[in-house]
């Protein structure tokens, strides 16, 4: 038998793409651990602002006339959420406020309700 | 190549990790204003004083007896919330409260549905609540 000097042409090609691909793999799977990472940062820290502001709306001795922003919720401190405001607004019923997070262009992308006590 | 499968090996179940973590979130989320539709639901139902309620008990969860009606803010749908009066002893208010989100882009696309049976005294402060099943 004779014996072999080294790889072929082609053994070399179909490595060279099954590794690629592989790699093309890994990338993709990576890149979305890192998307899904950063969404799930991001709805956390949504939460712990509609959180924060429903614990400071409880201690509100009076309803907000019409619209203003939410007591306790500073924008610098959640920057993952960008350019937003937080407005607490009264809603229909005896002590019911809404709780609203706007993005820039003004449009709701987080709410949920709050009763004062 | 090796490098490459053992980086497969280990995005895969990373990236499963992060799909639950996100599902989590999203979750925590919904049942949240599940919670907080219940109770704005049931101050927003004592304000209305209606007639002696004949009903003694709560309806099961998910049962037609709930009228559920919904809430919306800023034009989005955040869910539905009913509340019903029950008969009560004098001086207390006993209600059957629940909250729901229906898996809109507000409540992350996850629906939570909440039910409380809660006892108030005359004052309209919170003695007893109990989740119904």
């Amino acid at each position: 038998m004779r014996r072999r000097a080294g790889f072929t042409l082609v053994e070399v090609t179909v490595a060279l793409v099954l590794l690629s691909l592989a790699a093309a793999a890994v990338i993709a799977a990576l890149l979305g651990v890192q998307r899904t990472a950063f969404e799930a940062r991001r709805l956390g820290v949504q939460l712990a602002a509609l959180e924060n502001a429903s614990e400071h709306v409880q201690a509100l001795r009076t309803l907000p006339s019409g619209e203003s922003s939410c007591p306790g919720v500073r924008r610098e401190d959640y920057p993952e959420l960008g350019g937003f405001r937080c407005v607490v607004r009264r809603a229909p019923g005896e002590r019911v406020v809404e709780i609203a997070l706007l993005d820039e262009e003004g449009d709701v992308f987080a709410a949920t309700l709050g009763v004062l006590r | 190549m090796i490098v490459v499968l053992a980086l497969l090996f280990v995005a895969g179940p990373l990236a499963l990790m992060g799909q639950q973590q996100l599902r989590a979130l999203q979750l925590a989320t919904a049942a949240r204003q599940a919670d907080d539709l219940a109770w704005a639901g049931l101050a927003r139902a004592r304000r209305g004083g209606a007639a002696r309620p004949l009903r003694l008990r709560c309806p099961p969860p998910g049962d037609a007896a709930w009228r559920f009606r919904s809430v919306r803010i800023g034009g989005r749908l955040l869910g539905e919330y009913a509340a019903l009066p029950l008969r009560a002893a004098r001086g207390r208010a006993v209600w059957c409260v629940a909250g729901r989100t229906l898996g809109g882009p507000l409540n992350e696309g996850q629906r939570v549905e909440v039910y409380y049976r809660v006892t108030l005294d005359r004052h309209g402060r919170l003695l007893r609540r109990e989740a119904l099943r």
